[in-house]
């Protein structure tokens, strides 16, 4: 059994470790902070006071354990008097049906009335998830609106782009590659103007950007759940939990030499939805 | 129980070890010095005894190892692959990760003066400096282009079938230039090596003060950057959830341990 | 001096009677009853960080030109959300450890509330009459879980904001109202504006008051109820044994809060966390990988990643992937959550009331059910970290992938039959302490 004096003094130690470490926190503060002696300074001052405080709890304390009674839940008796005295307090609204309900119907009619600041919350989603930017002709061009011309990438190369005016449009991203001249049609795609096909940036799956290419398997990766897509195939999905390709932006070269989309998306782009297909 | 409970642990945590030894991967590569040959020697006689048996006698390639005077093959692809230790490599299928460069620096120009005589038509390499570009102007750059692969905070990431892109930690300004010209990362036992063939794209239509900037924010990245305090390996919050469980409820854990009882311990 | 003060205050509200109730009031001493007051001091402290947190921080995605102090942004366009989050770290005195210790504080508000639990299941403390409390709790979880997720998502950075953009995602693949839902919750098409504001007033008012109450609400159950306590020498069901509220359970408690707050403040001074300043601004195209959300919403995560490339589509519907994995799932998670009192209570018939707690070894059945459950979730955890893993072991991620796809369903089966099997050898060998189990009663034949 320790005795009083050696009990009290590890507490008095704790609360004056404490005292000086806010002590030192304060300077630390007043000479223009710093993270690390901040958070380390702050821990001590406060450690202190816990040690001080628990061991005070365990050494100082009257000796337990005590022991208390429950008591059980309210009586029978008291529990039938207390809806006894609510039903007889509702007696008078018990033979007014008529007035009970016109109440009912008043009351659910402000309640249907009061839901609708939810609707001023949004713009109706309408068919603004089924469009791009992209329109026929537009011009690619890179964040920094730079003009895309046919020669900006080399072969195994890779930018994202947007319809110029529009460059940031989240829904429009786009990622432009450029393969082998000849190769996209050779493994059976469409048509891939001087090597260069765009499909958009935005993954089937849950909307992350597709950020990632790999030339060397000719793969996009997303980095939010592992979809792959295989760009010989038209993005098709070839991992992961995407279920359908990357819609592609058919593009052409124009006349002067740069990239320009034929048309927006045949199809809505991103993730599904409800009637994404209607 | 209590013994073999410990045991396991043991033998548990030696497993971690060995796969983090492993997974950590300095190989040492197959160099002139380890084989004990020390006198010092000209880009042909390296080129050799060192890369010949993969790569052909004039880097015309063989079965085992691409050619070298590609449209790609030049000072930078070159150089870049031994500054970084990914070449030489003992074996055909190994992994070319970034490891102690083989050769000091003599025997690397000599190597990649040799190699550049193959006559391949990739680029040379680059001058970079980053004292010239702008960190502000490299941030969004690397935002932009680099970032997805590399991550944001410079540790790399896995790629697709066990490809990395790799931490940029101790990549230097002329590498970052090179890797951006060439797109390196050919699939080990890959008979081609050309522009498409790497595992990271081409970014060559940048300019010099461009590609200073970027290689200005890597050497940020590399030096500063975490003002919060231990960076965890900075790969975000998969790390900070470990350290949220074990160190910070676990040293919860131990607290109200000591302040309250167990069964059968008194108040 | 404070009995002056006492007597003037109680001669106007004259609650003595109470006051030495309380005073007097029994609480049992046991370790494991802490863990929810780990979960209440980590309230406060996320309370007295957050409040500071909330004089400087600008709620919005207005568009400022950055003129702080950290030099790779100068310059740089971004909202006054990471603007005014760059500032608090760098040019606000204390403002990245206050920063730093809220969100550490955060993580570990939802692990202890795990903790606390999964402390509450395995000793059945949520039978009668304490049922009411336990859809409280969880409810808690849920609130704590979702202020997480909106807290980190309010600096408008890379990396939470494609976690905004993933929930978008999910609230478009509900069926019927997806399209809507997501709108008018965001605010329109995605990345709307509005909704670092919206997550602002949810996050510092809505939901913390949510809490509070619900805290309160928890609190007063557990004082009126008295507290369960372990079946040992002396504890009956119609008693409570322990220490008294004043002095030694106040004292205790006291020092359980500055331990708490000392060891969180010496993480967010020691340990970086989100160090936003590095990921960048948000921006809709751009993206960072290694990508996954604070640790309490990694098993939704993981479940995104496992669950294979199926949906459900005809006549120009569909009912998309992410819809599985992360509305049905945690819908059915909080579902079974919410009923398991009376799911058990159904199963065995046991309706009676409860004050004496068990030990996991007296219900190997629930223990084991319990422990595979939970490794289920932990297996759907670690499967969110499948690309972080894959890197460091230099494997090809789609193999981990389906690694981790058996996993789920394997150690769930396994860990309950082992976990069914050593609770009942604890039961019968009689010994007091898990380690002295005879190793041969769990994995060889029971004797």
């Amino acid at each position: 059994m320790r005795s009083e004096p050696s009990k009290t003094r590890a507490i008095a130690i704790s609360f004056g470790v404490s005292t000086a470490a806010s002590v030192a926190l304060a300077i630390v503060y007043l000479m223009g902070g710093q993270p690390q002696a901040e958070g380390a300074l702050l821990g001590v001052s406060l450690g202190g006071l816990a040690v001080g405080f628990v061991l005070w709890g365990h050494r100082l304390m009257p000796k337990g354990p005590f022991t208390q009674n429950r008591e059980t839940s309210s009586g029978r008796a008291e529990r039938a008097a207390a809806v006894e005295d609510f039903e007889s307090g509702a007696e008078s609204l018990e033979r007014r049906g008529f007035l009970r309900r016109m109440l009912a119907v008043a009351l659910a009619a402000i309640g249907g009335a009061a839901l609708f600041p939810v609707r001023s919350l949004g713009s109706r989603p309408g068919r603004s998830l089924y469009h791009t930017q992209w329109t026929p002709g537009a011009r690619m061009v890179t964040i920094d609106d730079a003009l895309v011309r046919a020669d900006t990438l080399e072969v195994g190369g890779f930018i994202t782009v947007f319809p110029e005016g529009h460059a940031g449009s989240a829904d429009s991203q786009v990622v432009l590659l450029r393969l082998t001249p000849g190769s996209y049609e050779a493994a059976g795609g469409g048509a891939a103007p001087e090597g260069y096909v765009a499909f958009s940036k935005i993954c089937t799956h849950a909307g992350c950007p597709i950020g990632l290419y790999e030339p060397a398997t000719n793969s996009l990766f997303c980095p939010c759940h592992q979809s792959v897509f295989a760009v010989m195939e038209a993005a098709a999905p070839t991992a992961g939990p995407a279920t359908r390709p990357l819609p592609q932006l058919p593009i052409e070269v124009d006349d002067n030499g740069y990239l320009v989309a034929i048309d927006d998306f045949a199809e809505p782009v991103g993730p599904g939805f409800w009637g994404r297909g209607r | 129980m209590d013994r073999r409970l410990v045991a396991a642990v043991v033998v548990g945590a030696g497993l971690i070890l060995a796969g983090c030894e492993y997974a950590s991967g300095d190989l040492t590569p197959p160099t002139r010095a380890a084989r004990g040959d020390l006198a010092p020697a000209s880009g042909e006689e390296l080129y050799r005894a060192d890369c010949a048996w993969c790569h052909g006698a004039d880097g015309a390639g063989t079965g085992r190892g691409p050619d070298l005077d590609g449209e790609l093959d030049g000072g930078a692809y070159t150089h870049f692959m031994l500054s970084t230790g990914r070449m030489p490599i003992a074996a055909v299928d190994q992994r070319t990760d970034r490891r102690e460069p083989a050769y000091d620096s003599t025997e690397l120009e000599a190597l990649v003066e040799h190699v550049v005589g193959f006559g391949g038509t990739g680029p040379a390499v680059p001058m970079v400096d980053p004292g010239r570009g702008e960190v502000a102007t490299g941030a969004l750059l690397y935002a932009e282009n680099c970032a997805a692969c590399h991550s944001t905070t410079g540790v790399g990431g896995a790629l697709t079938s066990g490809q990395i892109a790799p931490s940029l930690q101790r990549s230097t300004p002329v590498q970052i230039a090179e890797a951006m010209l060439v797109g390196p990362g050919c699939r080990a036992g890959d008979p081609d090596c050309g522009p498409g063939d790497g595992a990271m794209p081409v970014f060559d239509d940048f300019s010099d003060h461009e590609v200073d900037s970027i290689a200005a924010y890597v050497r940020f990245l590399q030096s500063g950057g975490d003002h919060g305090g231990l960076g965890l390996g900075r790969i975000g919050p998969v790390t900070e959830g470990a350290v949220a469980l074990l160190i910070g409820l676990g040293a919860l854990l131990g607290l109200i341990r000591w302040i309250g009882t167990a069964v059968g311990e008194d108040t | 001096m404070i009995k002056r003060a006492y007597d003037w205050v109680d001669e106007r509200v004259g609650a003595s009677s109470f006051t030495r109730d309380a005073l007097n009031k029994v609480f049992p001493d046991h370790w494991s009853f802490m863990l929810g007051e780990i979960a209440l001091y980590c309230f406060v402290i996320l309370v007295l960080t957050g409040t500071f947190l909330a004089f400087f921080f600008d709620g919005t995605t207005a568009e400022t030109v950055y003129e702080g102090s950290y030099a790779p942004m100068h310059g740089q366009t971004m909202s006054a959300a990471y603007a005014s989050t760059l500032e608090i770290s760098f040019d606000v005195r204390a403002g990245l450890v206050m920063r730093q210790i809220h969100h550490w504080a955060s993580l570990v508000f939802v692990a202890s509330i795990v903790a606390h639990l999964c402390r509450i299941f395995f000793t059945g403390a949520f039978r009668k009459p304490r049922e009411i409390n336990w859809i409280v709790g969880v409810t808690l979880l849920g609130l704590a879980m979702f202020n997480g997720f909106t807290g980190y998502s309010l600096p408008d950075d890379i990396l939470s904001g494609t976690g905004l953009r993933i929930a978008y995602s999910i609230a478009l693949s509900i069926p019927l109202v997806g399209t809507w839902i997501a709108f008018l919750v965001f605010g329109g098409e995605f990345p709307a504006e509005d909704i670092i504001g919206r997550l602002l007033v949810v996050h510092i008012m809505i939901v913390p008051a949510l809490i509070a109450g619900l805290i309160g609400v928890h609190l007063a159950i557990v004082w009126k109820q008295k507290h369960t306590q372990f079946p040992e020498a002396g504890r009956t069901d119609t008693n409570v044994v322990g220490s008294h509220l004043w002095p030694t359970y106040a004292l205790k408690s006291t020092g359980l809060f500055f331990g708490v707050f000392a060891v969180i403040a010496v993480m967010g001074g020691l340990f970086q966390i989100n160090p936003v300043w590095l990921y960048g601004p948000f921006e809709a195209h751009q993206v960072t990988s290694p990508a996954q959300p604070d640790w309490f919403l990694g098993w939704t995560e993981g479940a995104l990643r496992l669950f294979p490339a199926w949906e459900i589509r005809a006549f120009g519907f569909e009912i998309p992937n992410p819809f599985y994995p992360a509305v049905l799932l945690p819908g059915v998670t909080f579902l079974l959550l919410y009923a398991w009192p009376f799911l058990e209570a159904r199963f065995t018939g046991d309706r009676g009331v409860h004050h004496l707690l068990d030990r996991p070894r007296d219900r190997p059945f629930r223990t084991a059910l319990g422990s595979a459950t939970l490794a289920f979730y932990v297996v759907l955890f670690l499967a969110a970290s499948n690309d972080v893993i894959a890197k460091w072991l230099t494997i090809p991620v789609n193999n981990l992938t389906w690694a981790f796809r058996v996993l789920v369903l394997l150690i769930p089966a396994v860990s309950f039959f082992f976990v069914r099997r050593f609770m009942t050898a604890l039961q019968t060998s009689g010994v007091d302490r898990w380690t002295e189990v005879p190793l041969r009663a769990v994995i060889g034949r029971p004797d």
